[in-house]
């Protein structure tokens, strides 16, 4: 009797159906860029070594934000200065120096 | 569209389709998956005789062979012996968890009247008898009776598929197959056995 319930057990083949193989292909694409660094996660993508460390010691996207935010207003001030920072400017240094960044020439000629 | 990877025999090739997994190619663990899935799957469903159970098997093996691309020794083992492995260890796992809860004798008898009916059942029913019936036994002893004669692996495969000795194998599959008898023997008729 036993050999009988083994033999069957021996023919009975199951295949794997859309479902399951996709499963699979769900952990497999979940554990690649885990283990290889690559494509799923954009946050690690394309950084590796340095790049990676500079990254991390600004402190990642948040980092970055703080540091973009700082820069523009940098460079806000730089072209518009607010009233008042000029003299204070002269008063700290002793002396200001103003460098036009845009020509006072009429380039085009459009003033006639 | 399976890629330019090609190897002379059948254990190269798996490790160059995982050496290309851990590489980041997707479609290698596709490949791989389309080569073992079906087998394990098999194992699987004859141990447990049940698809769903069967089903999370395979997938946690092959969700572990995702785990262990990177780190995979060429030359080691053969990726289908690891697989026979880890799909009877996964058994036997869920099978001492079933031995908790299920007594050998709550499987359910054919009740349709119609012969094919009647007989797909019946075969239902032994396939989840001979799994009761393996939660049975101790976990080694179960696993090396399944590889021996459900599966048909010879007694060496079955020893690097343990991790032991010929002989060890030997001894537990004779065990394993009387005690299978044993628990069996009381339910021949139940099962539909009328003769031997």
């Amino acid at each position: 009797m036993l050999g009988s319930v083994f033999a069957e057990a021996r023919r009975e083949n199951q295949t794997p159906s859309d479902a399951l193989m996709a499963r699979i292909m769900a952990d497999a694409a979940a554990e690649l860029p885990r283990r290889a660094g690559v494509a799923g996660d954009p946050s690690a993508a394309g950084r590796t070594g340095i790049a990676s460390t500079i990254w991390a010691l600004l402190g990642g996207w948040a980092g970055a934000g703080g540091l973009a935010a700082a820069t523009v207003a940098g460079l806000w001030i730089g072209v518009a200065p607010p009233a008042g920072l000029t003299d204070l400017a002269a008063g700290v240094l002793g002396e200001t120096i103003t460098v036009a960044l845009v020509p006072d020439d009429d380039l085009l000629g459009v003033d006639g | 569209m399976d890629g330019p990877i090609q190897a002379g025999d059948d254990m190269s090739l798996d490790e160059s389709l995982l050496a290309a997994y851990a590489a980041g190619d997707l479609s290698a663990a596709r490949r791989l998956t389309a080569r073992h899935a079906p087998r394990a799957l098999s194992q699987a469903r004859r141990m447990l005789a049940d698809t769903a159970e069967a089903e999370d098997v395979v997938q946690e093996a092959m969700l572990r062979l995702w785990k262990q691309a990177p780190d995979w020794r060429p030359g080691e083992a053969k990726l289908s012996t690891w697989l026979y492995r880890v799909v009877a260890n996964l058994c036997t796992d869920r099978l001492r968890i079933r031995r908790r809860g299920v007594a050998l004798d709550e499987v359910a008898e054919p009740e349709d009247g119609r012969p094919s009916a009647a007989s797909a059942m019946q075969h239902s029913a032994r396939m989840r008898a001979l799994s009761d019936a393996l939660a049975q036994l101790p976990a080694r002893q179960a696993q090396a009776v399944a590889l021996r004669h459900i599966e048909g692996l010879g007694n060496p495969e079955i020893a690097a598929v343990m991790d032991i000795g010929v002989e060890a194998v030997e001894s537990l599959t004779a065990r394993g197959k009387r005690a299978l008898a044993a628990l069996l023997a009381g339910r021949k008729d139940e099962l539909g056995f009328t003769d031997d």
